[in-house]
């Protein structure tokens, strides 16, 4: 078992499947061997579904063999973020509070990559309920980063961005409520989309802020995430908020470029925001350089909000949302949740009805600053992923830790497609990345700029070494 | 807010709030959540503002209602 993954994208695995060299199940075999001797160092499952991922792929094979193509992820292994329902598998939230659920039910995202031929190789550490975390007093350990496992891999799709990262899937879905997707990929170097709110159904997927959550997923490249959207994406009538809009060949628009494309940096967002790493600056800096020279109109976006007025109000929402849905089991069992999760979402109980409307009037202003106002002049939108490289697993947390800006929240108030995309290494090893942001349901774009970015870069290239990683989990 | 214009008083409206919620807070919980309780009050202040009719957060998520005049 080598240190270093197959780096072939999905595209690749694909054609490989339907020349004839490569088959789901050897594919399959492979995979699962590569978790069962590697995830030990990271944790990033939770359950590992074999019997029905070689039932899947010996389907797919034969499904292959008659003909029958269902797509791109015919034959693919994939994972789930553990928030998303499975029929007859386990789905704990990564909680003591739902160790022993097993729905009945497939959620809609996990049906439909099914339906397209994809193989589940099993269930994915979260940040308990998508939330709290990383935590050492949950049911199972908290996911780490391959690059290095004294690092956290960003949460809370923590074992979704490992996974990937390890090169032990190219593709898998977490989640997205204030940064769920995006923090991880940038952490741990990967690509991680947040669509449009409305895109992608929920249906199926344990929430944590109606209003806010997003499903969507990551991969190693732009390109898979493409195809994996190709496949999610889609009108659900039994989401409330899904919407019912057209899904557009989201591969279509990958070699177009950027030339002529007007994009703009909300710098003030990170510039100066307290914490922030010169090196992730400095690497924004370059990257937005890249797309420049590849054509494109930048300049640095200046007066809109504080980024304040969007944190704010993201976060007296998401809490809000979330004391909502976990009301009657903190009032009677708090102590089942970690530390962590319960001393978070017990806030929202101290709101206001009030302070929810004020939140919801300021988020009206917000869309309209940002979708009226700022995607009137650009196409796209660049900000940052994280304002520095992972921090250590084991570093101290504050319960609700005001003072640190997730800088992935504000299109999560807006609902906007938007993009993390690794851009470079910090001295210590570590990712670095930026988002990209797009218009409502304009996911195509954003990945059109993504694509022509990583045409232009190797950072996409590089792997972490995972028996580097063995040693130094073993010193 | 006038309640909270202290830390005494914080304290106060904090307590009378857990109770109402009905919560039985972990005494080596209390603090950090008190903390973040502090926090929270000021995100929310921070939220008061005047607004005009188009703030209104009526079709939020309708994007041809995105841009409408107030």
């Amino acid at each position: 078992m080598g240190g270093v993954a197959d780096s072939r994208s999905i595209a690749e695995l694909g054609k490989a499947l339907r020349d004839g060299t490569l088959t789901s199940v050897a594919l399959t075999e492979e995979t699962l061997d590569r978790v069962a001797a590697l995830d030990g160092q990271i944790d990033s499952f939770i359950t590992v579904t074999q019997d029905r991922a070689l039932e899947d792929a010996a389907r797919a094979d034969r499904e292959l063999k008659e003909g029958k193509d269902f797509g791109p992820m015919h034959g693919i292994p994939y994972g789930l973020k553990d928030i998303y329902d499975t029929a007859g598998i386990r789905t704990t939230c990564h909680s003591k509070l739902r160790l022993d659920n097993v729905p009945a039910a497939d959620s809609v995202c996990a049906t439909k990559l099914k339906d397209a031929g994809g193989v589940l190789i099993g269930k994915l550490a979260t940040h308990e309920f998508a939330f709290g975390g990383p935590s050492f007093d949950l049911p199972f350990p908290p996911a780490r980063n391959p690059w290095n496992p004294a690092h956290g891999p960003g949460g809370s799709s923590s074992g979704s961005g490992a996974a990937v990262a390890a090169g032990l899937l190219r593709t898998a879905m977490g989640s997205d409520t204030g940064g769920s997707i995006r923090g991880p990929a940038a952490y741990c170097g990967t690509i991680g989309i947040k669509p449009t709110y409305g895109r992608v159904s929920r249906r199926g997927v344990f929430p944590l802020s109606y209003t806010l959550d997003h499903c969507g997923p990551l991969t190693k490249t732009v390109e898979d995430a493409a195809i994996t959207m190709q496949c999610i994406a889609g009108y659900d009538p039994l989401d409330p908020a899904s919407a019912d809009v057209p899904v557009p060949d989201f591969s279509a628009g990958l070699t177009a470029g950027v030339k002529g494309m007007k994009i703009g940096v909300l710098r003030s967002f990170y510039r100066d925001a307290e914490g922030v790493s010169d090196e992730a600056v400095a690497a924004i800096d370059a990257a937005t350089g890249v797309l420049k020279d590849l054509g494109a109109e930048v300049e640095e976006v200046a007066a809109v909000s504080s980024f304040a007025d969007y944190n704010n109000c993201g976060r007296v929402i998401l809490l809000a949302e979330a004391y909502a849905i976990h009301e009657q089991d903190l009032q009677t069992r708090p102590l089942d949740y970690g530390r962590l999760t319960m001393e978070r979402i017990v806030l929202g109980g101290y709101l206001t009805a009030a302070d929810l409307m004020q939140a919801q009037r300021q988020r009206r202003e917000l869309c309209e600053e940002v979708n009226s106002g700022l995607f009137s002049r650009y196409d796209v939108l660049i900000a940052a992923s994280s304002l520095t490289p992972a921090p250590l697993i084991d570093a101290p947390q504050k319960s609700f830790p005001l003072n640190w800006p997730m800088q992935t929240l504000p299109f999560n108030v807006t609902g906007n497609p938007a993009m993390s995309i690794p851009i470079g290494f910090s001295r210590s090893g570590l990712p670095l990345s930026m988002q990209i942001a797009g218009k409502y349901f304009d996911e195509a774009t954003v990945f059109q700029v993504g694509q022509a970015y990583e045409n232009a870069t190797e950072w996409h290239l590089r792997w972490p070494d995972m028996s580097v990683a063995a040693a130094a989990s073993a010193a | 807010m006038s309640d909270i214009q202290d830390d005494k008083g914080a304290r106060i409206a904090f307590q009378k709030i857990t109770e109402t919620l009905g919560l039985s807070l972990p005494a080596d919980r209390e603090q950090a959540i008190f903390e973040g309780y502090l926090g929270l009050r000021d995100m929310a202040d921070g939220l008061r503002r005047p607004r005009t009719a188009a703030s209104e957060p009526a079709g939020i998520f309708v994007p041809s209602t995105i841009g409408r005049e107030d």
